[in-house]
Order: structure tokens, then C-alpha cells, then sequence
């Protein structure tokens, strides 16, 4: 009828506990009509032989000759009852006298006349001798003297009550699957309702699979859908930006990777050609040292991404100072600073405390750090470094008085292939290593910057440092 | 288009309209669906077809002192196992004649009317429906009566026919009775006759030769004045007869026990002076051994001549008859003589037995023994109030209007029929006054 899918169990669901609460309230319903018509009908009788045998016993049970046939039919003008057959038994059930003009030949040993005949008046329903027909009948007891000498018996037929119960199960079945009709039109466009937006949904990231990622689907959709909406929308947003960077990453890191080899080619040529003198040859070789140097850089930079990307790269760990690390780093920087006239100052403020680290790879984060300030500071500026140190952590700001980030790239620059100006050479992964190197010593690093103002790069380290994951790591490899 | 509205419009109204009504008869009472039980189908039939014969204003009566009290009967008339005949009674006022019968012949599974006949008088006495012909068809005897009881009845006995009932005999009585009283495997019918002024005449008849043929009559005492009760069957181990309760004289009561003696001529076995009796005493197989016993009053001693027959406090015995011209004694009861209870003496009260004389009929009897004049049980009649503060003590055993009667004894005696009782029952009744 339906295909499989969330709309045939969203309406099935419905159905189910629509059908079962119907099913549940029907069935209280129905017991509770037949024991209301029942009830009627058997108090009815009850009290109906309850006046009539109370009134006999004052007034009438002394007439009472026990083999007088004329004297039972008169009785039975006392106990009459309109629609029901009233009948005078003896002790053992036969029928003495009925309102019915024919004689009963059997004997009656229903329940209701053994009730009697242990002086209650009961109830019984059953079905009819000779007719089949579903009958209730109610019987007390008949005294004489104190004896229970006789039981009155009153019949009724409760075909027409029955046909009333009967007639009020099938208008209440037929409400019931009216209802259960409304139900599952209702749960239908409930069901579409959701099964909309979610074929929609899964139209548009299909065709975003096969790589339009400029499909946008619908947000106007209400909570769940929505957000999922939203997040695929996102989601090709990124995917569409990390392309973007991976191309730019490859333009550069192709450009960067070609000027030193142009150097290096040019060189290499002019020295084949063997016209140079000696001095010439060396500061030819130069060039080629120092590019191969750069184009190592390079490489290594890339390798250790990848070996972080991959979590491979191996840490020496051992107690280091961070204030050694730190004054190496300024010192090999020295040269590059001095020549931009940018001043390095260094402030230190609390005790030191020897770092667990691995001294290369710590001195590694400050060089690209304080490269980067000095790459983005102008001339004649100050960079300084402040170190921090309580218990449990150092923190390392280094505050420059460059061209600072804009708010839009900050949240980004530590991302990999990032670069705010893509045409200014490097290969956008340095900030990205940076950061994953501090987050291998379990340490943080923010960045905050003000366009034109500068920017302050914040690195803390925890003293504590336990890196016990990478020794697992080492020892595997 | 406009059909169309139209017709959206009147069937939404008829839904509506639906709904209303059936909601209407949610609401009915469950008492007005009652109704009066079906009757199998082949008695439906007669019924309807006994209906549609019945001329307006007819309504079917029942005969007033037969066993069966039931209106329409039906029978198996040839005794092939099949009910195939069916007989019923019905009362005209306004008409010349009031009783009529009517007989249905069953064709198949409908019903067809045979006769409609004339009855007599103004009452259904008694309807039978009995083989008095011998031969094994039963025939119809039955009892018209005017208004007042005590006048002589008629008896008419009528036989089947093919197509309807034929007059066998017609006769004036009081009582009458049918049994095999020779036991010869044929039944006789025995009438009772009052006759202003003279004795009473008991009448033998016996079917000879297609009529009914007076075998045998017995004049009966001069002062009966009626009988009142008749009834036949074994009055003693082995042999049959009837007895007859009647009203006598100013205002006594006797018993006669008569017997077909071995002429086949009706002879009573007891004389007159034997049952004479204060008040009238209903004789009947009363301890069920299926011999008739014969109730005589006995007044206790030490009550007679001082008190008035009303205040006596009589015990009652059970006589069957010895076989020649006496009578033992097979039961002794005190009978309330407004039968409001009543109880059997053990064997061993019998012949000392009395009541003490303090005792009143309608407060407080002392059964005593007359020797050592020791109490052997007391009834009391008490009122609810009183009960409710004795009941431990006493037994329950009647209650009537605002009275409960207890009783303590010192021996177990057998209360009015010996079944269980609901003491409570009553009193709460009496209580709830």
C-alpha cells in the first residue's frame, strides 16, 4: 500500500496506538453498556420480587393450602410483571404455575433457583430451554410457615437488550474505524510533513555528492530538519573553502618550491658553463646552499604536517628550560630583526620551573612564532616576549605592533593552508603546525589581534606534563 | 451544480438526522427492552392459531382446582410419543354462554382447529385429561362450577373423535374422583352428590360397553352437609379407597373411608362415630409413605369441658386405617390453628403429652407431661423488639404480620415440614416495619 520508509511506519505508528487505545476504551465501553443494561434489567427483577415476596410473606403466606392449584394462579396476579413470565416452582424446580399458558414440563435447577432455595435472591442468565433464547431470570424464595416451600421465578428475554448492546458495538465499531480513517489521513500528511523535507534534504546533499556544491537547501524548515539543513549547507561551505585553500596551497607551495629552484637552475647553468672565477663559483654555490637549505625547510615543514597529520611525528621528551629555548630562538632571529631595525625585548616574570618537552620541537613553536611577528611588523617596531610562570603553568605572549589580523581571518589563521594574503609566499601551514605542536606538550595557543594595532600570540604550557601517549607512540615506532 | 450542493446539503442533514434519533434510543431504558420469553416455535404456532380462533373479547381462563393449572394443554392423545392434541377454555362474559372449549388437532408443524363447544356454568372447576374409557386414548373430563363453591358442580366427560369431541356423560357433584380403586388396571369415576335435605350419595361408575354405566351407589350420613375434600388412593399397604372430609350437623366435622369391597360394592370402613371431629381437619398422605392418613383433632388433656372449643389448644393425629375397622395412629401434630406453624411430636410424648392450661393460642403454649407435669417445650410469640433480645435462645419458628413465633424444646423436634428455615429473612422484614 505504502513503500517501506518513515511514512509507512510514522502512519503505522499512529494506527497501532490509535487502534489499541480504540481497542482498550471499546472494550471498556462495551462491558461497561452490557453490565449497565444487565444490571438494569436484573435489579429491575430483584426489586420487582423483592416488594412482591416481602409483600406475600406479611399479608399472604397463611392463604397458602399447599396443593391448591386456584390459590397459585391467584398468587401469580401478585408477582406479575409486564414483559417477563412469572413462574411459581416447588422445592425441587418443578413449575407449578407459570403466567405462561402453557404447561413446563421440565423441572428449572438453574443457579438462581438453588440461590433461592438457600433463601437469596439471585440472578441467572442463560439461554432458554426449547427456544435457545438468551434469557435472565431471578428467583427468591416463597415461604410458608418459615420454609421455603416455594421459589418465585421471573424470566425475562433479553433479545432485545441484546440487540440494543449489539446495535450500540456496531455504531461504536463504526465511529471507531471512522476514527481510525481520520487518524490515518491525519498521520498521512503528518507523515508527509516530515518525509517532505527530508526528501528534499536528501535530493539536494545528493546532488552535493555528486559535487554542486553551490545547491543550497531550503533552512525555512521547523527544528530538527532545520539545523540538519543548516549543517549541510555548512558542510558544503566548507567542503567548497577547503578546496579553495588546498588550491591556493598548491599555487604556492609551487611557487615557493620554484623560486628557489629558478636560483638554483640559473646557478647551477652558469657554473656548468665554467666562465667564473673562484669567487664567483662560491657565491654561486652559495645561492644553490642557501636555496637547497630553503627548499629543505620547506620539505620538512611539510613532512612534519604530515607526520602530525598522522600523529607520527617523535617527540624526545626530557626536562628543558623554556627561558634556554627562548633566548636561542631570539638569537637566531637576531640577524632578521636587525635588519627591519626591529628591537626583541624579553620580559620574565616568577620562578622558573624546568618544562617536560622536547627542546627542538618547543624552539620550533617560538622561531615560527617570532619569524611571523617580525614578518608582519614594521619597520623600526618593538616585539616583545613575556613569559609568565605560576604552579602549574608558563605563558608565553608574544605582543607585536604589526598589521594585525582582521576578525574575519583570526578565527582561520590556524587552520592548515590558511594564508591571510596568499601572494605573500609561504606555504600557510607554519601557524597550523605551531599549533599542534603546542597542543602535543598539552599546552594551548591563542591569538588575539586588532587590525593595524598588532597582535598578541598566547602559548601556555602546563608544568606537569605527562605525555605519556607519545612514548607509547615512540616505542611502537 | 446546484443539484449537486443540494444534494451534499440533505445528505449531511440525514446524518445528522440519524444520529439524533439513534442517540434517542441510546438513552432508552434498559426495562422497556424487556420482554416475555419466546416460546418454542410449535407452541408459538398454537398459540397465534388458538389467538386468531379466539372470538373478541374471549380471554382463555384455567380451571381452578386441578394439578395442572395451565391454560392451554397439550397432550399426546394416542400415546405414539407426539403431542397432537391440544385443549383450551376461554371465558365470554358478555355472551349467553360463558364457557367454551376448544380443540386443536396438529397437522405437520401447524395447527388446526377441530371443534369449538359450548361449556357449562360460569366457572372452569377442574380440567383432566385422563383415560376413563380404557382405551389407552385419554379423555377429556372436565368441571364446570357457578360462583358460590358450596353448590354441586357439573361434571361432563367428553371423548375424542376424529373430528372433535363427543358428549360421554354429563353429571351433577361435589367432589368427584378417577382411580382404579379395585386396581384392575381400569379406572372408575366415584361422585360425590349433596342433596338438600338428604343424605349425600357416593356413585360408582364404570365405561361398559361405550356409555358410562352407574355400577354402584352408597348413601351417605344424612347429617353431612357437604364434602369438602376427597381424595383416593392406597389407604393402607395394599388396599385402595376414599376418604372424605365433610361438614356435618350444626357444626361438627367428619371423616368417611370407603373402600370397593370384593363384590365391587362401595362399603365405608369406618364408622360415623369414629371421626367425628370439632373443626374441620384435611386428611392427605401427610408423612409422605404414600398412604392416606386420616386427621382427627384430639383435645389435650385436661382442656376438655373447662374451656370453650376455641380456646382449645387441639393437637392433631394422623390415623391410617388398620386394615379392618379401627384406626392406628401414625402421626401427632400441633397444628397452629391459624396455620401459622406447626409441629411433630417424638414418639415418646405420645400418651403424655398435654398442654399445661395457662398457655393461650395466640401467646404462649406450654407442651407439659401430664404425669410429672414437667415442661417438655414452650412456643412464645414474640415481637420484634423481644425477639431480637431471645433469639439466641429460641428457635425460629414462624413469623407472621408483626409476630415471631420461637420455640424451645427439650428434644429435637421436627418444626413444620423439617426445612431450613431464614429466620433472618422474617425478621429483618418485621424489623424494617
Amino acid at each position: 500500500m505504502i513503500k517501506p520508509g518513515i511514512r509507512r511506519s510514522v502512519v503505522l505508528h499512529y494506527f497501532i496506538v490509535v487502534f489499541l487505545t480504540m481497542l482498550i476504551l471499546e472494550a471498556i465501553f462495551l462491558i461497561s453498556v452490557r453490565t449497565y443494561y444487565y444490571e438494569s434489567v436484573s435489579n429491575h427483577l430483584t426489586y420487582h420480587s423483592a416488594v412482591t415476596t416481602s409483600y406475600y410473606q406479611r399479608y399472604l403466606s397463611l392463604g397458602s393450602n399447599e396443593d391448591d392449584q386456584g390459590w397459585l394462579t391467584e398468587l401469580l396476579k401478585l408477582f406479575k410483571l409486564d414483559n417477563a413470565e412469572v413462574q411459581i416452582l416447588n422445592r425441587s424446580g418443578k413449575v407449578l404455575v407459570t403466567s405462561n399458558e402453557f404447561k413446563v414440563d421440565t423441572p428449572v435447577t438453574t443457579s438462581d433457583v438453588i440461590s433461592a432455595l438457600n433463601g437469596n435472591i439471585n440472578q441467572w442468565t442463560g439461554k432458554q430451554p426449547g427456544t435457545g433464547e438468551a434469557v435472565m431470570a431471578v428467583s427468591a424464595p416463597l415461604l410458608v410457615r418459615g420454609d421455603i416451600v416455594y421459589v418465585l421465578r421471573l424470566v425475562t428475554s433479553l433479545e432485545l437488550v441484546n440487540d440494543r448492546i449489539n446495535g450500540i458495538v456496531l455504531l461504536s465499531i463504526i465511529v471507531s474505524i471512522a476514527v481510525l480513517i481520520v487518524v490515518l489521513v491525519i498521520s498521512l500528511g503528518l507523515a508527509n510533513s516530515i518525509v517532505k523535507p527530508v526528501n528534499e534534504i536528501t535530493a539536494a546533499s545528493a546532488q552535493m555528492a555528486r559535487g554542486q556544491f553551490d545547491i543550497r537547501i531550503k533552512e525555512g524548515y521547523k527544528y530538527e530538519l532545520g539545523e540538519l539543513a543548516k549543517t549541510l549547507n555548512f558542510m558544503a561551505h566548507e567542503i567548497v573553502r577547503s578546496n579553495q585553500l588546498k588550491n591556493d596551497f598548491i599555487s604556492s607551495i609551487s611557487h615557493e618550491l620554484r623560486t628557489p629552484l629558478t636560483g638554483i637552475k640559473g646557478w647551477s647553468e652558469t657554473l656548468l658553463s665554467g666562465q667564473y672565477d673562484e669567487a664567483e663559483t662560491k657565491l654561486g654555490m652559495n645561492v644553490i646552499s642557501k636555496e637547497t637549505d630553503r627548499l629543505i625547510g620547506l620539505v620538512e615543514d611539510l613532512l612534519d604536517f604530515s607526520k602530525l597529520q598522522q600523529n607520527k611525528l617523535q617527540f624526545h621528551w626530557h626536562p628543558v628550560s623554556l627561558a634556554n629555548v627562548i633566548e636561542d630562538t631570539m638569537l637566531q632571529v637576531k640577524k632578521k630583526a636587525e635588519q627591519k631595525q626591529i628591537s626583541l625585548e624579553e620580559r620574565v616574570r616568577g620562578t622558573e620551573i624546568p618544562l617536560n618537552a622536547d627542546t627542538n620541537r618547543l624552539k620550533q613553536v617560538f622561531l615560527n612564532l617570532i619569524d611571523n611577528a617580525i614578518k608582519f611588523s614594521p619597520k623600526e617596531s618593538v616585539i616583545t616576549v613575556h613569559t609568565t610562570w605560576d604552579e602549574e603553568k608558563a605563558v608565553v605572549r608574544i605582543v607585536d605592533q604589526g598589521i594585525g589580523i582582521s576578525h574575519e581571518h583570526l578565527a582561520k589563521v590556524m587552520d592548515k593552508f590558511y594564508q591571510v594574503n596568499p601572494s605573500h609566499g609561504g606555504t600557510g601551514l607554519g601557524l597550523a603546525i605551531t599549533f599542534e605542536l603546542v597542543k602535543a606538550h598539552g599546552g594551548e595557543m591563542t591569538i588575539e589581534s586588532e587590525l593595524d594595532v598588532g597582535t598578541t600570540v598566547i602559548v601556555t604550557l602546563p608544568v606537569r606534563m605527562m605525555p605519556e601517549l607519545q612514548i607509547v607512540d615512540e616505542e611502537k615506532s | 451544480m446546484r443539484t449537486k450542493r443540494l444534494i451534499h446539503s440533505a445528505s449531511l442533514l440525514l446524518i445528522l438526522l440519524s444520529v439524533m434519533l439513534s442517540g434517542c434510543q441510546w438513552i432508552q431504558d434498559p426495562k422497556s427492552l424487556m420482554s416475555v420469553p419466546r416460546l418454542p416455535t410449535e407452541k408459538a404456532n398454537l398459540k397465534s392459531m388458538i389467538a386468531s380462533q379466539l372470538p373478541e373479547g374471549a380471554i382463555l381462563i384455567r380451571p381452578t382446582s386441578s394439578d395442572d393449572a395451565s391454560a392451554i394443554r397439550v397432550t399426546d392423545l394416542n400415546n405414539d410419543g407426539l403431542a397432537d392434541t391440544a385443549v383450551v377454555f376461554y371465558e365470554t362474559p358478555e355472551k349467553e354462554v360463558r364457557i367454551h372449549g376448544m380443540v386443536f388437532h396438529r397437522d405437520g408443524d401447524s395447527w388446526r382447529m377441530v371443534v369449538d363447544f359450548d361449556g357449562e356454568g360460569i366457572k372452569l372447576d377442574s380440567v383432566e385429561l385422563i383415560d376413563i374409557t380404557n382405551d389407552s386414548r385419554l379423555d377429556l373430563v372436565v368441571g364446570y362450577g357457578s360462583n358460590d363453591t358450596d353448590l354441586n358442580k357439573g361434571l361432563v366427560i367428553y371423548t375424542f373423535t376424529q373430528d372433535g369431541i363427543n358428549k360421554l356423560f354429563e353429571q351433577p357433584y361435589s367432589q368427584f374422583v378417577i382411580d382404579d380403586l379395585d386396581q384392575n388396571g381400569k379406572n372408575q369415576l366415584f361422585i360425590v352428590n349433596n342433596r338438600r335435605g338428604q343424605s349425600p350419595v357416593l356413585t360408582a361408575f364404570d365405561y361398559q360397553n361405550g356409555k358410562m354405566v352407574k355400577l354402584n351407589e352408597l348413601a351417605m350420613d344424612k347429617e353431612v352437609n357437604m364434602y369438602i375434600n376427597m381424595v383416593s388412593g392406597f389407604i393402607s399397604k395394599d388396599h385402595k379407597g376414599i376418604v372424605m372430609d365433610a361438614s356435618a350437623g350444626a357444626n361438627y366435622w367428619l371423616t368417611n373411608v370407603v373402600v370397593l369391597n370384593k363384590d365391587k360394592v362401595l362399603e365405608q370402613v369406618l364408622s360415623d362415630d369414629m371421626t367425628l371431629k370439632p373443626y374441620f381437619t384435611t386428611s392427605a398422605d401427610i408423612n409422605g409413605d404414600g398412604i392416606i392418613e386420616i386427621a382427627m383433632p384430639e383435645t389435650p388433656s385436661g382442656w376438655d369441658r373447662l374451656y370453650e372449643s376455641y380456646e382449645i389448644p387441639y393437637f392433631t393425629n394422623y390415623f391410617q386405617w388398620d386394615g379392618s375397622n379401627g384406626l392406628k395412629l401414625v402421626d401427632k401434630q400441633y397444628r397452629d390453628y391459624l396455620d401459622r406453624f406447626y409441629l411433630t411430636f417424638p414418639k415418646s410424648w405420645y400418651g403424655r403429652v398435654t398442654v399445661d392450661t395457662k398457655s393461650k393460642k395466640d401467646e404462649i403454649l406450654i407442651f407439659v407431661d401430664q404425669n410429672t407435669n414437667e415442661k417438655l417445650a414452650e412456643i412464645r410469640f414474640f415481637t420484634p423488639v423481644m425477639w431480637d433480645l431471645n433469639k439466641e435462645k429460641w428457635t425460629y419458628l414462624s413469623s407472621f404480620g408483626d409476630k415471631i413465633i420461637g420455640i424451645i424444646s427439650k428434644e429435637p423436634l421436627k418444626l413444620n415440614k423439617g426445612l431450613p428455615k431464614i429466620p433472618e429473612l422474617n425478621n429483618n422484614e418485621s424489623n424494617s416495619k
